[in-house]
């Protein structure tokens, strides 16, 4: 070994990791996808300092190019008037006009190289060869088999120890060596070794180790984040490893030190020693310059011309209702949705089919935080959002129909003979089934169906009977106390607290796909990627107790005897509804909800055909009936990359409510939670409700935008190469990275605009909720989220910036619509997925 | 009969009509287009059951279309006739079957997708090669759809031409596929000196043991490369790179058992040669067992399904060696059936797992058993270091060569250029002259040829020169073939023909590329392809001229002036074979540098290439 070189600047490993683990993709394995933002290590910068950021270091996109902008502009979807606002808010002395000519006629600059991979590439200077495609093929082929969940069907011998000491004992064991080298394989086996003693030989002065460490796990940031995240998160994986980032580091540098020592002989100089290159900051702030202003303008321009047709629409809402009094009319039913984007056009619908029913929208867990655990299994899964951890655990007591099997991804046969039996009998069968399952889709054992997650005639331990005992360290159901916090809060939250319908259905969702590995993405994200029908279920039976409605009562909320919930989940790519323990209700009510059930198929029909209008493979004109089941075949089919669209084109939260918006069209692109502030004059309620709601739908907003930005770096390109690797992810190639982020197909119809909250309540109360949440404030201060507030009584807005309100008075005169449905059955489709062409899919906004 | 044989030409020729069609419709007309090619497709399936009835009810053993001739001299004709058989038909009613049913997968899958033509394209391009392989009444016409075969599947692998490793695993499999061309080249030279009434379906060959043994070896080395035989196995999932469509229908069914069809058809040269016999099985077990231990470590599923695949394949080529006809073919249909629908479903395979898990818990398996079992582990996940051994021992020591020949000082490379005319022009003019009459001048020529095809291939500056170097290359390796030839002044100069219309093509494409600003330096990617596709197009063509591609008049230059190389002058013939197999890979850098591995994601320094 070298004699360590001069400490000119002293290296910090656990700053050094902790900075890594910080900016590395914090994806977990793709069963557990949870939508997040990507940039949450920069989350207390400003949001374009962060992007401007991350664009300098890691050479990502993180607006659109300045042709693109130009493009809107000529299409009308970036407004002059916008354009010259947003001039004068930022100084208003300037002529805007004069401004607005110099940005619409800047051209775009080709990038500056990214910061971060800057030393490492210098290698190449000094090999025959590519350093990371030496390296990178064998390195991910090692750390694939020792995390592979079951992929492969011999598995790495396992290992206590993690992926060195596995690697060691391999390496002991076997004839064959993992390295080239005898130098190598002597370093490898020094447990004592540091990082810090393999850098100095490799990189040799200590100034360059933290650049030299974010250029080599940045160049696969996917495997060096899903290590990170397992090395924090270790219970995501159903066969547990113990993933350190440390260990991938080590082994890295060994297999470095391997190649580089077989190509330039024992005795190498390390590379700093070679290089005339300064060690950088790559973190840094970097200087503003003229081009990313105006990006930043346009970025701007286009998000605010799209709030201001959404602020217009509800402007002239307000003049039209007037002071219209909330009339009491008898109510059929209501029914509480999840805040998805997806279940606006649902509610939509409902309201239009019967006038007498009131739609809510919640988080769709319910308040429910719980563990799920299926009959029979040996794993838990989280049925609550990413950020909570359950102390509660909720049992299926009953056996469920058992799974089928799809031989052909079972495993192979070890023996000659099953092998070849295999190929002869399996060849027959995939022959048959490819020919049906092309012509004839149906659901298949292989197929995620969001009913399947839960037994639907299976018990499940709700009540806590036994609050001593533990299962997994977990409390078995709730105990009544707990139930009626859940309810209360629930139930309060929403404003729901009189004026109950007879029934009140708990509507969760769920999403049905096929040959997706994603599928975790079009699940409820409040929920963990999961459906939800577990926590509507137990939501419904525990409010449907007497115990937990006496004690609501003395709460304030009464709840009549003969209001009954009915828990429910809709399937966002079938259009299906299912209810649930319908049979346990009193015949009265059964007969209702049979009523109700008409109202839920109709409003599915237009709610169909709405989403149809996306769908090239589907001809909106059908009749319902064929429409509904062209839409299911399609969410069975291997062959289709978009059985729904996600969250894709998402924009807005609205958190008021439901009738100050009512007859606002809003295109599926809103989550919508109901909030009633004259129930809250202090605003604690609303603190309550925001706090997971803003990380879980500006997380999402987040990822799309990101996605949609640069979908090669941040998002994980199109589907339709990937390769589902170990179980845990999807690389493009078997010598590839692991891709995070969202796939193209998610994104295409998806508007890289910031989320819009808009929220109902007095300017005043909302400071003080907000200053008094750090996490909340800096979600809106640094601009991560837009925050604009609805006085509930006169209907001003303001808009918040850096911890002020301004008035705001839309600029934009919304139109108003008689035939809704021509419009939409109207409205043209995407020709080409080039963002300004494909996003011209998503409608204007609109009144009727 | 002439009903029935006209059959064959519409198998052939309905899906070039249907690609004629498709070329002109714009992208956006994905539902045409899919059909379109379906409907070519649909016609060769109609066609290839008809004549298995055909063949069934009339009790034939094969029928033979014959088509216009090409060339015709005293020596050999070259005509393009077809032929059925029923390991022929059997193929390409599969072939016909799985396309379609790839199409109707694909129509709705690559929906919107940029490339959505340039696929339908490629994939109907591959399965006319298919059909005129498997249909081919000799080996010419075989060799032609076999190309074919080899340059779809480098368009489908870098599909998604933007991404690094996508271009850099088309251009490792191009490679070896140039290899086994070439061979195959070689093997058509051998069977035209001696045995030139070979036809399929003809009686085993009796003559000259030596060369019938020569011939089947490289068509048997043709057969391991195309179906992925150790020690070649390891491009078979590197191949993985395009849509699951294209690598279902590639690499999990019909390019991959190509070779098995490839060794049926050539059965004359092997079937009375044990020891050929014991090679081909062995090599077939040693696939088996090798790809089994891989496909059984893979952690990426279609690596694993790929590795899976070709260890039946070797499995096949040992029923092919003890002469099990019939069980090869229904082992071949049954096997691409299972794989090609494996890989489409591919990605439902965590869905399912998971699920699964959940409910059982997997047992840790095997704890380290023995040495043995750990060192073939290590061993498998190493691939056996076969992709280690190509890459890193084979391209990495040819590379070095090439930077010696680098190091060469020759001055300005038009001199040679020069020097190839005059040579060529005092040859022209006074053939009796004394430097034509040296023997072993058209070694030389081709020594000089190898200096510059070798210093192409090293070098990493400017696109321009290493065409430059190429095309002083081809001068040469002409000026070798057409003394050899004796100076037949029709075969030069159809072969001359297509390489100064390539090499012409080239310059005025890469100038174009250099005047509007284009980086053409060739130390990394450029990715020109998605700012000049019709640059990239035309360029392509005049690798492909240059590669003696069979629509080329190079290939049948090439093809008539090897023929005159006799088989005494074996080192002249391996100089030659060797300088065939460099220009085309130089060639297919040259477009992959320039025009693939799309600038902005590739970009260094920190060019997520891994991704």
């Amino acid at each position: 070994m070298n004699a360590i070189p001069s400490l000119d600047e002293s290296f910090d490993e656990a700053r050094v990791l902790h900075l890594l683990r910080e900016h590395l993709p914090a994806q977990a394995p793709i069963k557990d996808f949870v939508h997040h933002n990507p940039l949450h290590a920069l989350q207390d910068l400003d949001f374009f300092d962060a992007s401007l950021l991350v664009s300098r270091a890691f050479g990502i996109d993180t607006t659109l190019s300045l042709a693109d902008y130009r493009q809107f502009h000529r299409q009308g979807r970036i407004a002059d008037e916008i354009i010259d606002e947003l001039i004068r808010r930022k100084s208003p002395a300037h002529d805007s006009p004069e401004q607005r000519h110099q940005i619409l006629h800047l051209e775009d600059t080709p990038p500056a190289p990214p910061r971060v991979g800057s030393l490492r590439t210098k290698w190449n200077k000094f090999l025959p060869f590519c350093l990371e495609d030496r390296i990178e093929p064998i390195l991910f082929r090692w750390l694939g088999g020792f995390l592979d969940q079951g992929n492969a069907d011999w598995l790495m011998p396992p290992c206590e120890g993690g992926l060195l000491a596995s690697l060691r004992q391999l390496e002991q064991q076997s004839y064959a060596s993992l390295f080239r080298t005898d130098e190598a394989r002597r370093l490898f086996h020094q447990r004592e070794l540091t990082l810090r003693d393999l850098l100095a030989r490799v990189v040799g002065r200590e100034s360059y180790f933290e650049n030299y460490l974010v250029d080599q796990q940045f160049a696969h940031r996917g495997w060096s984040g899903l290590v990170s995240v397992i090395e924090q998160r270790p219970e995501t994986l159903f066969a547990p490893r113990k993933a350190r980032l440390r260990d991938l580091i080590h082994f890295e540098m060994i297999l470095e030190i391997d190649v580089i020592e077989q190509a330039l002989g024992p005795g190498w100089e390390p590379l700093s020693h070679r290089i005339h290159h300064h060690p950088m900051d790559y973190f840094s702030p970097p200087d503003p310059d003229p081009a990313q202003q105006a990006l930043q303008l346009w970025q701007e321009a286009f998000e605010w011309t799209y709030y201001d047709q959404v602020l217009a629409g509800i402007s002239f809402l307000r003049t039209r209702q007037g002071q219209q009094a909330d009339e009491q009319k008898e109510l059929t039913f209501q029914g509480v949705f999840c805040v998805d984007d997806r279940e606006c056009s649902l509610r939509r619908y409902l309201e239009a089919s019967d006038p007498a029913c009131q739609t809510y929208g919640a988080p769709g867990f319910f308040g429910v935080v719980a563990y799920f655990k299926p009959y029979g299994a040996c794993h838990l899964e989280k049925n609550c959002p990413a950020p909570l951890t359950p102390i509660h655990l909720i049992k299926e007591l009953k056996p469920r129909p058992r799974r089928g099997r799809v031989p052909m991804h079972d495993q192979q046969s070890r023996s000659f003979l099953g092998d070849l039996l295999a190929a002869f009998a399996l060849g027959a069968g995939s022959g048959l089934r490819l020919l049906s399952d092309l012509m004839n889709p149906s659901m298949r054992p292989d197929i995620m169906h969001s009913f399947s997650h839960m037994n639907a005639n299976g018990e499940l331990s709700i009540e806590c009977t036994d609050p001593e005992t533990r299962e997994e360290g977990l409390k078995v159901g709730f105990e009544v106390p707990e139930m009626v916090e859940i309810v209360g809060k629930l139930l309060s939250g929403i404003g729901l607290t009189k004026n109950f319908a007879p029934l009140v259905y708990i509507v969760a969702h769920g999403g049905t796909t096929a040959n997706n590995p994603h599928h975790a993405a079009y699940d409820c994200g409040a929920c963990s990627g999961r459906p939800g029908a577990l926590n509507a279920r137990v939501f419904a039976a525990m409010a449907n107790r007497t115990d937990v409605r006496n004690s609501l009562t003395k709460q304030g909320i009464h709840i009549p005897r003969e209001t009954r919930f009915i828990a429910a989940m809709h399937d966002t790519s079938q259009d299906h509804l299912r209810y649930y323990d319908v049979s346990q209700l009193p015949m009265t009510s059964q007969k209702q909800h049979a009523e109700n059930v008409r109202t839920f198929e109709k409003a599915l029909d237009s709610n169909a055909r709405e989403r149809a209008r996306r769908f090239a493979s589907i001809e909106r004109n059908l009749e319902p009936k064929r429409l509904r089941r062209a839409i299911e075949k399609r969410s069975v089919s291997y062959f289709e990359p978009r059985p729904e669209l996600g969250h894709g084109s998402n924009a807005l939260c609205y958190v008021g409510r439901r009738h100050s918006i009512k007859g606002l069209f809003l295109d599926r692109r809103a989550f919508l939670q109901s909030y009633d502030s004259l129930q809250d004059p202090e605003g604690e309620t609303l603190l309550n409700l925001l706090t997971p709601l803003v990380p879980v739908c500006g997380g999402i907003n987040l990822e799309y935008y990101f996605s949609r930005m640069d979908n090669h770096k941040m998002g994980c390109g199109t589907k339709l190469s990937h390769n589902v690797t170990g179980l845990i992810g999807v690389t493009n190639s078997s010598d590839g990275d692991l891709r995070t982020g969202l796939p193209f197909q998610m994104i295409e119809n998806h508007d890289p605009v910031r989320l819009l909250m808009m929220v109902e309540q007095k300017t005043e109360v909302i400071h003080k909720q907000v200053a008094s949440s750090p996490t909340l404030a800096q979600w809106f201060d640094h601009g991560w989220v837009h925050l604009v507030t609805i006085d509930p009584d006169n209907g001003d807005l303001h808009r918040y910036e850096k911890g002020k309100f301004h008035p705001y008075h839309p600029i934009a005169k919304v139109e108003k619509v008689e035939d809704l449905e021509k419009l939409i059955r109207e409205h043209e489709r995407m020709r080409t997925s080039q963002i300004y062409d494909a996003t011209r899919e998503n409608m204007p906004v609109v009144v009727s | 009969m002439t009903t029935i044989t006209s059959l064959l030409w519409i198998i052939i020729l309905s899906p070039i009509v249907s690609l004629g069609f498709i070329s002109g419709l714009p992208r956006v007309r994905e539902t045409a287009i899919s059909r379109i090619m379906m409907a070519g497709v649909l016609a060769g399936l109609v066609g290839g059951v008809a004549l298995a009835l055909v063949l069934f009810f009339r009790n034939l053993p094969s029928l033979t279309a014959s088509g216009p001739t090409l060339w015709q001299n005293r020596e050999h004709s070259f005509g393009l006739d077809l032929h059925a058989d029923p390991s022929g038909l059997t193929y390409l009613i599969l072939a016909s079957f799985l396309t379609t049913m790839v199409i109707i997968f694909s129509k709705p899958y690559l929906h919107r997708e940029e490339g959505y033509k340039r696929f339908f394209l490629i994939l109907g391009c591959f399965y006319l090669g298919i059909s005129i392989v498997v249909l081919a009444g000799n080996l010419e016409v075989l060799f032609i759809g076999w190309e074919i075969v080899g340059v779809t599947s480098f368009f489908l692998i870098s599909f998604y031409h933007e991404r690094y490793l996508a271009v850099k695993n088309a251009y490792k499999v191009v490679s070896l596929y140039r290899v086994a061309d070439v061979a195959m080249l070689v093997g058509i030279w051998i069977i035209h000196h001696h045995f030139p009434h070979f036809h399929f379906g003809s009686d085993p060959l009796t003559g000259n043991e030596i060369a019938a043994t020569a011939a089947a070896c490289t068509f048997l080395l043709a057969a391991l490369v195309k179906s992925g035989q150790f020690p070649f196995s390891f491009w078979v999932p590197r191949a993985m790179e395009g849509p699951t469509t294209s690598s279902a229908i590639f690499y999990g069914a019909l390019s991959t058992h190509l070779g098995v069809f490839l060794l049926l058809r050539t059965e004359a040269f092997w079937q009375h040669n044990l020891i050929l016999k014991l090679i081909i099985g062995s090599l077939g077990l040693l696939t088996y067992f090798s790809c089994k231990w891989m496909s059984l470590v893979q952690a990426t599923v279609k690596a694993k399904i790929g590795y899976g695949s070709v260890a039946q394949i070797g499995l096949i080529f040992i029923e092919v060696a003890c002469g099990w006809v019939f069980l090869a073919l229904l082992h071949l249909v049954l096997n691409s059936l299972y794989r090609c629908y494996q890989i489409l479903v591919s990605p439902s395979t965590l869905n399912y797992q998971i699920q699964n898990q959940i409910f059982l818990p997997k047992k840790n398996t095997t704890p380290l058993a023995s040495r043995w079992n750990c060192t073939l582990y290590v061993l498998a996940v190493h691939e056996f270091y076969l992709d280690r051994f190509f890459a890193e021992t084979l391209w990495h020591n040819l590379k070095i060569l090439g930077s010696m020949m680098l190091k060469l000082r020759l001055g300005r490379t038009g001199f040679f250029v020069l020097l190839a005319l005059a040579i060529g022009s005092v040859s022209l003019c006074w053939p009796q002259n004394p430097i034509t009459r040296w023997s072993r001048l058209p070694e030389a020529m081709v020594l000089v040829g190898w200096i510059f095809v070798f210093r192409s291939f090293s070098t990493r500056g400017p696109a321009t020169s290493a065409w430059g170097m190429l095309m002083v290359n081809q001068l040469f390796l002409f000026l070798a073939l057409w003394l050899e030839s004796n100076l037949n002044h029709f075969e030069g100069a159809l072969f001359l023909t297509g390489v100064i219309f390539a090499g012409v093509l080239g310059f005025l494409v890469l100038t174009h590329l250099h005047r509007s600003g284009a980086g053409m330096d060739l130390d990394q990617f450029h990715g020109h392809a998605m700012r000049h596709p019709v640059a990239a197009r035309l360029f392509v063509l005049a690798v492909l001229a240059i590669a003696g591609f069979p629509i080329t008049p190079t290939f049948l230059g090439e093809e008539l002036m090897l023929s005159h190389i006799a088989d005494e002058q074996w080192i002249l013939m391996l100089m030659i074979i060797v300088n065939l197999v460099l220009d085309g890979l130089v060639g297919m850098a040259l477009y992959c540098k320039i025009f693939l591995g799309g600038g902005r994601i590739t970009r260094p320094p920190l060019n997520f290439r891994a991704a």
